[in-house]
């Protein structure tokens, strides 16, 4: 280490002269590069689902819309990811209907708009229809290639109106394999849904605190979408060895004290 | 001769008093224009000099006024669109007080254009009249930094806009003015801006309008803003229209099609982008769109290209429009591939090849992104952390160092820098310097590049 910092130093000295003596006073290891996977391409399942009840009519849908789009978009120029990545969107409110029929490759999806309805949030309808998707017969389909664990993004504005179903509905999601392997965040929009309650029951869903976030009205949805799609997926298809059921790193969050500062949990100060 | 005049009236008289509708009173001290939607007048308020839009009532009468001025209401309530986390788009001249409706209309109160600031017309145009004495006097740009940055500025208000779930609806040149010393930019006239879908009966200013928005089959959203937006920016870096060529000169000179036809098939049904490089029907002509043939040589591609994909596919596919925040990205990319050479600027990584100059180095990010660096270039905040938006906080400084192959950075971010090369490690603190040598590995805050 001596050795290598009295280089640098001499270095410093031969090019920056004129500046005076500053910087370069001791040696730190080079951040860590993220592991790649063998070979291969497998893919990495990123799945929206969008609460589009009469709530999130207006600016609400509009963030929503934009942020997807753009991450879409993002997503697409990032080819060195070691990974195919295929989009899924959900909208529920009073049913739960996948837009895509089945997840699209990211190069090939043309982004149309999400619409609202004048209805109810009914959590359970969203979880049930996302349950059935995750099994080989349906959105992780073995004869399309491996899969790495999904990333699954759900985004509400408020608490949902099935109080009685909700809950069952999703115990037999967390008993599903792929569902808990999943990188799982909840981003809850509007005033309305930054209540401990709706902080509680998405708590259930992505199963660590850290991944519960909030975007208020002006919190830049799209923001916080790019950064979780990016960095998670980055996460995602860095855990080559992770095997079915998850490992221990599943547990941990993208989200960290800094980021807890660019943004808002729905639980306040983390 | 004698002289024939228009004499223009204006709604109210110098000295007469308005209510806003929180109670207070403004003084009306002088017209400053007017325009299709209303007037503007210069107003004294309790604390200050003010614009204040007064509508026109049959403009009012056209649409749903009751809806109009609730969603201008909303608007003010709201203030200007700010991300909660930081980022305010200061660019847009907000609408700040509503003043009381008499006469079947009403008005909004805003900032006036500050002092330094030039209309974005004469920006296009390099040319101000003075109006006292009629002369014209050439506008310059302090530079290609300036240019590209009150591009970045237009686009980051909308994208700040966009990702609120909002859109503008009536983009045109009319509402912007340009600061050609440092890039800031203003838009005014946000009183338009609703939740992206709603639409308030106003469809915008023709040449500036979407191609489905001029046959009248659609009404504004943020799709739409996202084609009006192209067109600022390529008036503002190509000094033309995308859509003005050969073939247009042909259609506007037949004598047999109104004005009105021509201007239909030009913008609406028959829209053809004059640098299209494939079957180009109506290309930009030497003698006419001369500007726009001259600045398709200066850029680099990556711009080129983007226009080209809005006004070919993006004239029918919404999703091949590009988002401001994907304008963002570019701009910024082209901002990156400029440097100073001997004291001049230039751009870098156009269609054509042209020979780097010595001791230029490229810090190369792990996404494909470059950064183009010679002594004096500075770094940003979006340098040294991909997630960040923020291009005007300086970070970095390239400076020469004793040797012509090696270039050296100033650290000004709050952050250490980490570097290796060759198996050799070493880092630099804030306010240290470090060289910057081609092969060398550079990791800072959440962010690698490698300087080749």
């Amino acid at each position: 280490m001596a050795d290598t910092a009295d280089f640098w130093k001499s270095m410093e000295s031969e090019l920056f002269s004129q500046f005076g003596e500053e910087s370069l006073s001791e040696v730190v290891p080079a951040s860590q590069i993220q592991p790649k996977t063998a070979g291969g391409r497998r893919i990495l399942n990123i799945f929206f689902i969008i609460d589009v009840s009469g709530s999130m009519r207006g600016m609400r849908i509009g963030q929503v819309n934009y942020a997807i789009e753009n991450i879409i978009k993002e997503l697409r120029t990032r080819d060195d990811l070691n990974s195919v990545i295929k989009v899924a969107i959900m909208e529920f409110c009073n049913e739960a209907t996948w837009k895509t029929p089945t997840p699209i490759l990211i190069d090939d999806y043309v982004f149309t708009p999400i619409d609202t309805y004048p209805a109810y949030t009914c959590y359970g309808k969203a979880f049930d229809a996302l349950e059935v998707k995750l099994h080989k017969n349906g959105f992780m389909d073995p004869a399309l290639g491996e899969y790495f664990a999904p990333l699954i993004m759900f985004v509400s504005d408020g608490e949902p109106t099935d109080f009685n179903e909700y809950p069952v509905a999703l115990e037999k999601l967390k008993k599903n394999k792929w569902f808990s392997k999943s990188s799982k965040y909840a981003i809850a929009v509007g005033e309305g849904a930054k209540t401990e309650k709706v902080g509680r029951i998405l708590e259930q869903f992505t199963g660590i605190r850290e991944n519960v976030r909030y975007a208020d009205e002006g919190a830049g949805l799209c923001n916080l979408i790019e950064y979780i799609a990016i960095r998670a997926s980055e996460v995602q298809t860095s855990l080559v060895s992770s095997s079915y059921g998850g490992g221990k790193e599943q547990a941990q969050s993208i989200f960290n004290e800094v980021d807890n500062s660019l943004f808002s949990s729905i639980f306040g100060n983390q | 001769m004698g002289s024939y005049a228009i004499k223009k009236s204006y709604t109210f008289e110098n000295g007469v008093q308005l209510r806003s509708e929180n109670g207070e009173i403004y003084t009306i001290l002088q017209p400053l224009g007017r325009g299709g939607q209303g007037e503007v007048y210069k107003v004294q308020g309790a604390d200050g000099v003010y614009a204040l839009k007064w509508y026109h009532k049959d403009c009012l009468d056209r649409i749903d006024a009751a809806a109009f001025r609730k969603n201008l209401q909303k608007n003010v309530k709201q203030g200007v669109p700010t991300l909660s986390k930081g980022d305010v788009a200061t660019q847009f001249i907000w609408p700040l007080q509503m003043i009381e409706p008499q006469a079947g209309s009403f008005g909004y109160l805003m900032d006036l254009f500050p002092a330094g600031y030039e209309p974005f017309k004469n920006v296009v145009m390099g040319l101000k009249k003075i109006p006292s004495t009629g002369q014209l006097i050439h506008l310059r740009w302090k530079s290609w930094f300036s240019v590209v940055t009150a591009g970045l500025n237009i686009v980051r208000a909308f994208e700040i806009l966009h990702s609120l779930g909002l859109s503008y609806q009536d983009i045109n040149d009319g509402g912007i003015a340009v600061n050609m010393t440092n890039g800031d930019v203003f838009i005014c006239d946000c009183d338009n801006v609703s939740p992206d879908r709603t639409n308030l009966g106003i469809r915008g200013m023709m040449t500036f309008m979407a191609p489905e928005v001029v046959r009248g089959e659609k009404l504004p959203d943020r799709y739409t803003d996202e084609f009006s937006l192209a067109i600022i920016l390529f008036r503002l870096f190509m000094h033309g229209h995308p859509l003005e060529g050969e073939a247009t000169r042909d259609i506007r000179n037949d004598p047999s099609i109104s004005d009105k036809q021509s201007e239909m098939q030009i913008y609406g049904t028959n829209p053809r982008y004059c640098l299209s490089s494939v079957n180009n029907t109506n290309p930009a002509s030497l003698k006419y769109n001369s500007d726009v043939l001259k600045f398709g040589l200066l850029y680099p591609k990556e711009l080129l290209d983007a226009f080209e994909q809005v006004f070919t596919l993006g004239i029918r596919e919404n999703n091949k429009r590009l988002t401001a925040t994907e304008w963002r990205k570019i701009l910024l990319s082209v901002r990156d591939h400029l440097v100073l050479v001997n004291g001049y600027e230039a751009f870098f990584g156009k269609r054509y090849d042209k020979e780097l100059p010595e001791g230029l180095r490229i810090l190369k990010y792990k996404h494909g992104k470059e950064v183009y660096c010679m002594p004096d270039k500075i770094l940003y905040s979006y340098h040294f952390n991909e997630f960040s938006n923020d291009f005007k906080t300086p970070v970095g400084k390239i400076i020469p160092t004793a040797r012509k192959d090696v270039l050296g950075l100033y650290n000004a971010s709050p952050h250490t820098i980490r570097f290796s090369m060759e198996g050799k490690e070493g880092s630099c603190p804030p306010k240290g310097k470090m060289p910057i040598m081609k092969g060398m590995e550079v990791s800072i805050d959440r962010t690698q590049f490698t300087v080749i």
